[in-house]
């Protein structure tokens, strides 16, 4: 289960920490590399979240996959989660360390979804306009999820715009699914 | 699907399809952590507020009721197998609400409103309701004065309900609980047959719902479905949508109290719906108190019947009522009220218990249901010792009030007298004339299911008792001679009935009764 209280507290103090020596941006790269990392391989998962392998054994891997690709400061703090027993939330740790950097370097993330992948001119009408209605400096993400059929959604800070097709279809399908014209009472 | 005609579904195909806005809005969402028990937690909705209703992908709805630092937790109000960690939930900007209007009377629905009984859409024009809303203050009420006549007569003459009172009906299972309130529904027709109606709502919580499709039976067979909104909410419901269904009897009920006109709300049962919001607490993780009710389970009743109220008669002070919903302002008259009959289930007679001894508290009397009562053939089965009406003889047309004065005092003598005289030996005759007087008073208080009786035929019915006019008949002739009296009553002297129905108690017309009860005497000896 997600614990975002947890991941919250660890990642605000690893980034107190950074902040004092000026290694923010080092440690972002660190936490996206991370990411990166639990994302494209299960196994790593999979380690982290055992209960049977011991931690210092973990620690060995862990430094042993880390080692000259991250600064020895995200390294000693993936040791501290592995000494606390709390290695299984790096991942949401991580996701919360670039949540927290973007807040104080005013990034806004802003996620689009569409059908098929965009071409680059608009791309950039979107960036734009996105860009003009959000104060912050915008990052764009894309993905590309054909189950949406058409149209295409946008994520930005816990808002959501959804205009797509799946959508609107999704909605209709809502509607006929209750029927008033049969008593549900017998 | 079999009962359905083809035109049917092209206007369900037309009306929805023309619902349909396909235009997309800015929405604010979060994230589900865990699922479970009924209960979601939510990662995100930094702004939602409590009470808000949030709904999930697949168009289930839910209430925030626990607002913490890092996360929200929501009560489902429907399945929560569909429901994945990780899914979306958005806002939907309001507070949990109903939609009420004049288009409900006749129809069953659900806790949201939602028609429930196969009869197409509410027509007519809707009012937002929230569920949750403070009572009236003291400012904008009057005293309980004007009688609610339930048309029993035990209830009428010795513990009498009064417009905008709460009068908590308790008892065993199986005493009757139920019938007295659908009695009280339906001798409401009188007035609806007369162009006053008195709306009534019949809230079932966690019933089976066959047992609600029986109450909507008979109350269509007696033609009180005319004036009559039932909420259910049975017992395979979710346990928020149970324990939310008596708010929203009460949102349609003062929809009707603050447009000017009076209602009658039944509450069917409160013992059912605490049990409903122990479970929804528990899951939220609340401390538990006594028999595991958590610690607000007396302001949930409290609040809930403090709604009932007898508003003031005055339409400029009506409109400045506290916390009236926008949607209705303009409908605001004063004079109306909001009758409230909750239900309360004992476990072995026990009103001692924790939920029992709360409602009594909060309610203005209550009609205590007696299991060896029921059994002894004494129907409603009420014990008139222990039951009350705080608000007593202000609720009674002032005939019935003369005529029933003594009748509560005559039959607690009867029931001491009655203990000694089963000891046996000799009587003095005033004993005796206490325990004859009293056993046919019992008799005329019988009274069969569904059949509730004009409060100017009660006046007459108990007159004859209290003044011992019955002596002759024999205990097991009363209630045939109560049927032909009355009878005769309505044929021949139909014209002081009607004095007794406003109040009077002319001279001559007793006089004239009490010789009509003499000559039917005679056949019953």
């Amino acid at each position: 289960m997600q614990n975002p209280r947890l991941a919250s507290r660890y990642a605000k103090s690893l980034i107190d920490l950074v902040q004092e020596k000026g290694q923010l941006e080092a440690v972002q790269t660190d936490m996206l590399f991370l990411q990166q990392l639990v994302k494209s391989n299960r196994d790593v998962v999979s380690l982290l979240r055992s209960p049977i392998i011991k931690a210092d054994k973990k620690q060995k891997i862990m430094a042993a996959i880390l080692d000259g690709r991250v600064s020895a400061t995200t390294l000693a703090f993936v040791n501290l989660l592995i000494n606390k027993a709390r290695e299984s939330f790096l991942p949401e740790i991580a996701v919360e360390y670039t949540r927290q950097y973007n807040v104080i370097k005013n990034i806004s993330m802003v996620k689009i979804t569409t059908a098929v992948a965009l071409d680059n001119a608009t791309l950039d009408t979107i960036r734009q306009k996105v860009a003009s209605e959000i104060p912050q400096q915008v990052q764009l993400e894309t993905a590309v999820n054909a189950d949406l059929i058409g149209g295409f959604v946008l994520e930005a800070n816990d808002k959501l715009f959804d205009a797509s097709v799946a959508r609107d279809l999704h909605d209709i399908k809502k509607q006929f699914s209750q029927n008033i014209y049969v008593s549900a009472i017998r | 699907m079999v009962d359905i005609k083809p035109d049917e579904i092209s206007a369900i195909l037309r009306q929805q399809l023309s619902n349909f806005n396909a235009s997309a809005d800015l929405e604010e969402v979060g994230t589900v952590l865990s699922v479970g028990d009924g209960i979601a937690r939510i990662y995100g909705l930094g702004n939602v507020r409590y009470g808000e209703l949030v709904e999930f992908g697949n168009g289930v709805k839910a209430i925030a009721l626990n607002l913490e630092e890092d996360n929200v937790g929501v009560v489902l109000m429907g399945e929560s197998q569909d429901i994945k960690e990780g899914d979306k939930v958005r806002r939907t900007s309001k507070i949990a609400s109903i939609n009420v209007g004049e288009g409900l009377v006749g129809r069953v629905v659900n806790t949201l409103g939602e028609p429930i009984d196969g009869k197409g859409p509410i027509t007519g024009e809707l009012y937002e309701m929230p569920l949750e809303r403070k009572a009236p203050g003291v400012l904008f009420r009057e005293p309980v004065k004007e009688p609610l006549q339930t048309g029993i007569k035990a209830i009428d003459a010795m513990i009498p309900i009064g417009r905008g009172q709460r009068e908590l009906v308790i008892g065993d299972r199986q005493t009757g609980k139920t019938a007295i309130c659908i009695d009280t529904i339906i001798n409401q027709k009188e007035f609806y047959d007369a162009g006053k109606p008195v709306y009534c709502i019949y809230v079932a919580v966690g019933q089976k719902a066959s047992t609600v499709a029986g109450v909507m039976k008979t109350l269509q067979e007696a033609g009180a479905m005319a004036y009559t909104v039932i909420v259910a909410a049975s017992a395979s419901e979710p346990a928020p949508l149970q324990f939310y269904a008596p708010f929203a009897g009460a949102a349609i009920g003062e929809f009707f109290r603050d447009s000017g006109r009076p209602a009658l709300i039944v509450y069917d049962d409160l013992s059912k719906q605490a049990v409903a919001y122990r479970e929804v607490s528990l899951l939220l993780k609340r401390p538990p108190g006594r028999e595991a009710y958590p610690g607000d389970v007396f302001y949930l009743h409290s609040r809930l019947l403090e709604r009932a109220a007898k508003i003031i008669n005055n339409d400029e002070i009506a409109k400045n009522m506290n916390d009236l919903p926008d949607s209705i302002k303009h409908l605001v008259k004063g004079g109306g009220s909001l009758t409230a009959l909750p239900i309360i289930e004992t476990q072995a007679s026990d009103v001692s218990a924790y939920i029992p001894t709360n409602v009594i508290s909060i309610t203005d009397g209550q009609i205590f249901l007696e299991g060896n009562l029921f059994n002894a053939g004494v129907r409603p089965a009420i014990n008139v010792g222990i039951s009350v009406s705080r608000v007593g003889g202000n609720a009674q047309i002032k005939s019935m009030k003369k005529v029933s004065g003594t009748l509560k005092l005559d039959q607690a003598q009867y029931r001491e007298m009655e203990a000694f005289s089963k000891f046996g030996g000799d009587l003095d005759a005033a004993t005796k004339a206490v325990i004859d007087k009293g056993a046919r008073n019992v008799e005329i208080l019988k009274q069969a299911q569904f059949s509730p009786l004009p409060v100017e035929k009660q006046v007459a019915m108990i007159y004859l008792g209290t003044n011992g006019l019955l002596r002759d008949v024999p205990v097991k002739q009363v209630r045939a001679f109560e049927e032909a009296f009355l009878n005769e009553m309505q044929v021949r002297l139909a014209d002081v009935l009607n004095e007794f129905k406003k109040g009077n108690l002319p001279e001559d017309g007793i006089k004239k009764m009490v010789t009509l009860a003499n000559e039917l005497k005679p056949r019953f000896i």
